[in-house]
């Protein structure tokens, strides 16, 4: 199953130059992109469970290591009162935990966790569900603590978090399950009534049916199908009464009258012997209705799964001054005046101030300014913020609703109030199709009573049957959900209803900058030498050894290479660089006049940042670190953008030099800097008040109000948790490209419904005259609308995605295939 | 052909059956994931564990179906 050298062997993430992990799988070294697929791989194999490379069909998602500080978060939910939420006792000595299992990519993950987990001591059973990503333990605690078992679930690539089956997921569960019971009961009167249908098809067409059998099977026909118009059709009566109730027609109005219409003619026509019976086409309508009802009700659930999925449940963790001791203690038990520590790497859980130490705090997700701003003891912080550099202690001023990050929700909130709305192009047909088809029956009615009075009912009846919307309620929810699931499998999640139609009609594009056209960290491009003591990949090893001990986001840059040498009595400077010791000599690395105080050299020639690293105070060589590289498919997206005469902005927080220079290479010439978030969402106010419709792809905190106030938002999988449950849809994949291919396919989904929808207008259109003239046999109502209901749907499965083949190994895929979290398949 | 006056009833009750069954197994949550278990036979299963189960005795509803 390995691909080749240059991808993880776990993640299939590609791998720049040699890996610098091996595992050992069956005998081979595989390529490891990170320490975490590593140790991840190694414990799978450990656990004789090798069959899960054999098996899947979708990468493991790229492995976070496990830190102190996450077994230590673990620790956490050993607590009673924590448990309260998501545990429930079986009986006296087991429990039973829901969990949400995040990393969940294809069936052998489920596999994979269900072995795993139910091998511990201590675990009396677990199931995991593929659909729903939920996961049900029975443990016993006395034997295992819970913290060791969601360990257990994070060394082998997951993430696992409590799940609180709220009332919503409840609610959720029970409306399919009355789902599937109707369709069940639907589908099988169906099939028995059309049995019974085709005996008296047959009689008719032959006229040698005694008047007994006959009347005999149209009263068993309307035993079966009465059930069937009761319970599984009472969803349609229910929406068409409330529609009728707000004076609105929509395409529940004709089916019911259809239905309704049909079934008591027919039942009249059993009790009096006479007429025609219409219970097989009333039962198969019901059946064909709720069959595309019900794919809409999976891709509705799937989207609000996934929205909800998207939610992380860890309640943040912070270190409080509890006796003169720091403990671990959930976020939301911090009070006004409490004292809390701070480690760099961790965010500030709450607004405080300073009260010992100092440090550099990254508040990207609140201004937009993605380099790290410093404060010292006195200033006031922001919960949210991230600290990169060194420990800090604060006393807490604002908690819960009254911090800065409060705030910008309730502007989210207000900003999400008065979204758009796209009205439902099914809806806006039928309401003149209701219209038509009544004045159409009337008329019917009206002639023939005059012509032959006693044929005149049944005429009309079968000008109702043949009519009955089917085919044309079918269009838009089974082409909205084949189109739907098959951007899921692009990486391209939808999470509210209106993206695809909108996505369409979009004129402007509006980018953020830091973490969507770019990628959101700095990397090293360039070595310049200095002295010629040491090789160019030793001084890198170096580097990436001291840089191994700060949190300053220009150390991520050194995290690609993994550095063998260990280093003692590490110092970190705040703003000015780090200092340690590797085999006796000193190494500083950081700014020019930290690392030789005394004479230090003049910069290189070159944008960027140069970092100087010195050995015992003479200089070894620069590194020049670039800002935030470009992603490679943004030039190209933003072009074709602009080849289709669509508007590209790009708005940024970040200062004007940098964004002029992204702005410039990508050819966007409407851009702005150090735009605050209201400054955003004015802009967006304006294009939409001059008639633009606004797609805004963004990342942040930061842009969650902007995101709210576009027509169409689009969220970075990178992003943070906020902004991608209150974002439209999210590109997990994190692939701007997959844009272009959405909003391919939304224009796709668009003509494949005008398609159905005048494939099954012109269908009922040419049977309502030969009914209307009354030469429709209920048995040929039965077919055509059979017919053209599948047509309809076989021509909305060709919005689908491939089917992934499960057979076909990865290495004859032409393209990476992309890493990401489907939440749920549809 | 008298005997559809018979044959008919009876196929009606089998149907009542089979709807009555199905009913039974979406309730008791075998229709909540239509995915998992159609891969699950793919694995060969190494691991038995002993039977230590004590909350399978009869007339407990066993929490997991839920």
């Amino acid at each position: 199953m390995s691909k080749d050298n240059h991808h993880c062997f776990h993640c299939h993430l590609p791998i720049p130059g040699t890996p610098p992990f091996h595992a050992d799988v069956d005998g081979i070294q595989q390529p490891m992109c990170c320490p975490g697929c590593k140790a991840v791989t190694e414990a799978i194999i450990a656990g004789g469970l090798n069959s899960y490379y054999q098996h899947r069909t979708d990468p493991g998602l790229q492995a976070g290591s496990i830190t102190r500080r996450l077994q230590e978060e673990l620790l956490i939910y050993d607590r009673d009162e924590i448990q309260n939420d998501f545990v429930i006792a079986v009986d006296s000595s087991l429990k039973q935990a829901s969990l949400l299992i995040e990393g969940i990519t294809c069936a052998a993950c489920i596999w994979l966790l269900e072995s795993h987990i139910s091998t511990l001591t201590g675990v009396d059973r677990v199931s995991v569900n593929l659909s729903t990503h939920e996961a049900q333990v029975v443990w016993n605690p006395e034997q295992i603590p819970l913290s060791t078992l969601l360990l257990h679930i994070h060394r082998i690539g997951y993430k696992a978090h409590p799940w609180r089956a709220d009332r919503q997921e409840a609610l959720l569960k029970e409306e399919n399950r009355r789902f599937i019971r109707r369709l069940a009961l639907a589908g099988i009167g169906t099939m028995q009534v059309m049995m019974y249908a085709i005996a008296l098809y047959s009689g008719a067409i032959t006229n040698d049916m005694s008047d007994a059998y006959r009347d005999f099977i149209r009263y068993i026909s309307a035993l079966v199908a009465t059930p069937v118009i009761l319970y599984s059709a009472a969803p349609f009566f229910k929406a068409a009464l409330r529609d009728l109730r707000v004076r609105h027609l929509s395409m529940d109005v004709p089916v019911s009258i259809a239905i309704g219409g049909a079934y008591i003619a027919s039942l009249w026509a059993t009790i009096n012997g006479s007429g025609e019976v219409y219970f097989d086409s009333v039962s198969m309508f019901t059946f064909f209705l709720l069959m595309g009802r019900y794919l809409e009700l999976r891709a509705r659930h799937a989207t609000s799964r996934a929205a909800r999925a998207l939610q992380n449940l860890l309640p943040s963790s912070c270190l409080k001054l509890v006796d003169g001791e720091y403990v671990r203690v959930p976020a939301q038990e911090l009070q006004k005046n409490d004292f809390v520590r701070v480690l760099p790497g961790d965010s500030v859980p709450a607004d405080g101030i300073i009260t010992c130490g100092s440090s550099r705090f990254d508040e990207s997700m609140l201004t937009g300014e993605n380099r790290p701003v410093a404060h010292q003891g006195g200033d006031i912080v922001i919960g949210g913020s991230l600290n990169v550099e060194n420990a800090i202690e604060l006393k807490v001023t604002q908690t819960g609703a009254e911090t800065r990050m409060s705030a910008i929700m309730q502007l989210l909130n207000h900003a999400r109030h008065d979204k758009p709305a796209i009205a439902r192009m099914a809806d806006r047909v039928a309401v003149w199709f209701v219209a038509s088809v009544l004045i159409v029956a009337t008329t019917v009615y009206w002639y023939w009573s005059a012509a032959a009075a006693e044929d005149a009912f049944w005429i009309t009846l079968s000008v109702l049957v043949v009519t009955c919307p089917c085919a044309l309620s079918l269009a838009t929810p089974t082409a909205l959900t084949a189109a739907t699931g098959h951007l899921h499998q692009l990486g391209f999640l939808i999470t509210k209803g209106h993206v695809l139609e909108g996505l369409e009609k979009i004129t402007h594009v509006v980018f953020d900058k830091t973490g969507t056209l770019t990628r959101g960290n700095i990397e090293l491009s360039e070595v310049r030498m200095v002295s010629q003591s040491h090789s160019e990949s030793d001084v890198i090893q170096i580097a990436a050894a001291l840089e191994a001990h700060s949190e300053h986001p220009i150390a991520k840059a050194f995290q690609t290479t993994t550095s063998t040498l260990s280093v003692q009595t590490v110092k970190t400077y705040t703003a000015q660089g780090v200092e340690g010791v590797i085999d006796g000599n000193v190494y500083r690395i950081g700014k020019p006049d930290f690392c030789l105080p005394d004479n230090s050299p003049a910069r290189p020639e070159g944008t960027g940042q140069w970092l100087l690293l010195s050995q015992n105070h003479t200089a070894l060589c620069w590194f020049r670190m670039m800002d935030d590289s470009l992603r490679q498919e943004a030039c190209e997206v933003v072009s074709q953008l602009q080849n289709r005469g669509i508007t590209v902005t790009l708005l940024s927080g970040d200062q004007t030099n940098v964004v002029a220079t992204v702005a410039e290479e990508l050819n966007i010439n409407h851009w702005q800097a150090q735009a605050s978030p209201d400054d955003k969402l004015e802009f967006i106010r304006q294009q939409q008040q001059r008639g633009e419709r606004v797609l805004m792809v963004g990342d942040g905190i930061n842009d969650v109000p902007v995101l709210a106030g576009a027509d169409i938002s689009l969220a970075m999988g990178t992003a943070s948790d906020l902004a991608k449950t209150s974002a439209d849809a999210v590109l997990l994949s994190n692939d701007l490209s997959r844009l272009l291919d959405a909003w391919q396919l939304a224009r796709k989904t668009r003509s494949v419904i005008r398609q159905n929808l005048t494939w099954s207008l012109l269908y009922n259109l040419s049977a309502l005259p030969l009914a209307a003239a009354g030469l429709i046999a209920p048995w040929m109502a039965a077919i055509g609308m059979a017919l053209s209901s599948l047509i309809v749907v076989g021509n909305a499965l060709r919005l689908g995605g491939q089917q992934k083949n499960s057979r076909v190994p990865v290495s004859e895929c032409s393209e990476p295939p992309s890493v990401y979290n489907p939440a749920i398949r549809i | 052909m008298e005997s559809l006056f018979i044959l008919i009833p009876l196929a009606v009750l089998f149907i009542a059956l089979a709807i009555r069954l199905f009913f039974w197994a979406v309730d008791s949550g075998q229709f909540d994931d239509l995915e998992g278990p159609a891969h699950s036979i793919l694995y060969e299963d190494k691991t038995i564990k002993p039977e230590t189960d004590t909350c399978q005795s009869s007339g407990k509803k066993k929490p997991l179906e839920s």
